[in-house]
């Protein structure tokens, strides 16, 4: 419940005082070639699937971005815990 | 200066990574026969706890597969999906397990059903279409199981299945509707009422809510619920659903009709949080000008071919969690926002974005269509297509033609299937041994202090 509060009054807050941007879009024929220069990079990436099992690039990569930001995660929570008064953590 | 500009790189790139895996997992993969789309998305989620019981695919997906083979199978007999009216799906979850997907159409009351027993390898894999007769449903009799579900008394044989379907050709109304939505069931009645059901699932309880959008421009609309789940593994059918107001029918189905607006509160019991569990959820919406609860028919002046729209939740497992009670539980209802806020949190700012950002959101929205591609690309068919590529200036002359190459071709050899699962074991091998290297370097900097 905090922390939703604290993410939607931060996107409210972001939403409204940005809210007289308003820039145009890339050029169709721009973005069209960066499809199109996915479509030839990307269209083969279901090969991936032969040279490596996708199920532990699942579960890993996942755990890996966590194990990476571990710090920041700690920090987060107990940026978080240090707000609760009845727990006491200084 | 330049540490601060580097965490807050940092934490940039954690955002918007976090953005993308939100935005990628709420893709709903539209998957198209017939012209008419079919999506698909819930069936091969991370969600659903169906990657264990087939014999046939050791991957997650499983349910997308049989659902393929199933409409390969509907090719082969000639059956148009696409005039299908309704849609039920069905799944035991059990590792022997028999698996079901239903038809429910009108007005003939035939029912088309895909079976197959996934235990005996020498079956008529992939399965089995099979109809019935569903006139008894007008009765009031309740059938529903029984037609539609394999795990009971009278379980015809796989011969007698596929007797049915190839006498008996099922032509369909050409109304066909179906979705899903990652936790929510919808019904649309004939006359534009939309009904809605939600329901929360922790293998220990489940709650549903039911409401109908626009109720106050159809009073006479109802909403239905059929709930019913078994628990196997000795193929016994456990009364588990307990709604707090309910009718017990046949001993074994529970009905529950309710006035709109109206939340209702089903909690299982007798569930002991054993895996094998499933319950399914119907849920259809119509104008009941009789009052009867066990209403079926379609009302006087509505096309019967649009009366019926189906939905089925089933067998989403513990995904909504245990967070317990007590101060633990309420610390996390105080911390821990819905599993669905920072989807709905991080769509809103991608929408917000997208229209105001112009071109200077373009490259994170390059970078949400390579991770899309990425992540929602068919690794079950590893495939090489190349080509083709044609000289327009000289009438499109075609300096390469198409090729493609499966690589699934590859393991039919028996040989070669054995050396592949080798090689993946070692790469597995490899990532694992590198993930834990990872994991020893972070301790060490945490811990030892190391940089």
């Amino acid at each position: 419940m905090i922390i939703e509060k604290i993410l939607l009054f931060f996107q409210e807050a972001s939403f409204t005082i940005f809210s007289f941007l308003n820039l145009p879009d890339l050029p169709a024929s721009i973005s069209d070639l960066l499809s199109d220069f996915l479509d030839l990079v990307f269209v083969n990436i279901s090969a991936l699937g032969f040279f490596v099992r996708i199920q532990t690039l699942v579960i890993l990569v996942p755990l890996a971005v966590i194990i990476i930001n571990i710090d920041k995660i700690y920090d987060l929570v107990m940026w978080v815990l240090k707000k609760i008064p009845l727990i006491g953590i200084e | 200066m330049k540490c601060c500009k580097k965490k807050f790189l940092h934490f940039v790139f954690v955002f918007l990574l976090a953005i993308c895996m939100t935005n990628l997992k709420s893709t709903c993969k539209a998957y198209t026969i017939d012209d008419v789309k079919f999506f698909i998305d819930y069936l091969y989620s991370q969600n659903v706890t169906n990657a264990n019981y087939s014999s046939f695919h050791n991957r997650l997906g499983s349910l997308r597969n049989d659902w393929e083979r199933m409409l390969q199978k509907a090719r082969e007999q000639n059956i148009d999906l696409s005039q299908y009216t309704c849609w039920r799906a069905a799944s035991t979850g059990r590792s022997t397990s028999c698996h079901l997907f239903g038809f429910k159409t009108s007005p003939e009351y035939h029912c088309t059903g895909y079976w197959y027993e996934t235990t005996n390898t020498n079956s008529t894999y992939p399965g089995i279409l099979w109809t019935t007769d569903l006139n008894s449903w007008d009765t009031g009799n309740y059938r529903f199981s029984d037609d539609f579900c394999a795990l009971n008394e009278n379980e015809p044989t796989n011969g007698n299945y596929y007797n049915a379907i190839m006498q008996n050709k099922v032509e369909f109304p050409p109304n066909f509707k179906f979705t899903f939505f990652d936790e929510r069931i919808t019904a649309t009645a004939p006359n534009g009422a939309t009904a809605y059901c939600v329901f929360l699932n922790d293998l220990t309880d489940i709650q549903g809510i039911g409401y109908i959008e626009n109720y106050e421009e159809h009073p006479d609309t109802q909403i239905t619920i059929f709930m019913q789940n078994y628990r196997d593994p000795n193929d016994v059918k456990v009364q588990a659903l307990q709604p707090t107001d309910y009718e017990l029918i046949n001993g074994e189905l529970w009905v529950k009709t309710i006035t709109m607006w109206t939340p209702m509160v089903y909690e299982i019991v007798g569930i002991d949080g054993d895996d094998n569990f499933i319950a399914y959820y119907y849920i259809a919406a119509g104008s009941n000008t009789s009052g009867d609860p066990n209403f079926y028919g379609t009302p006087p002046g509505y096309d019967d071919n649009q009366f019926f729209l189906w939905k089925l939740l089933g067998n989403f497992g513990d995904d909504s969690g245990d967070k317990g009670g007590g101060l633990f539980g309420g610390l996390y209802d105080l911390f821990i926002p819905d599993k669905d806020f920072f989807l709905t949190y991080f769509n809103n700012f991608h929408t917000w974005a997208s229209s105001h950002l112009g071109l200077l959101y373009t490259p994170f929205e390059f970078l949400f269509n390579l991770l899309d591609r990425i992540i929602n690309a068919d690794y079950t068919d590893p495939m090489v297509e190349i080509g083709p590529y044609t000289l327009p200036l000289f009438d499109d002359f075609t300096i390469v033609p198409k090729i493609t190459y499966h690589f699934n071709d590859l393991l039919q050899d028996e040989n070669m299937s054995n050396i592949h699962d080798i090689y993946l074991l070692i790469v597995d091998g490899i990532l694992i041994i590198g993930f834990l290297r990872m994991c020893y370097n972070k301790y060490e900097e945490i811990i030892g202090g190391k940089k």
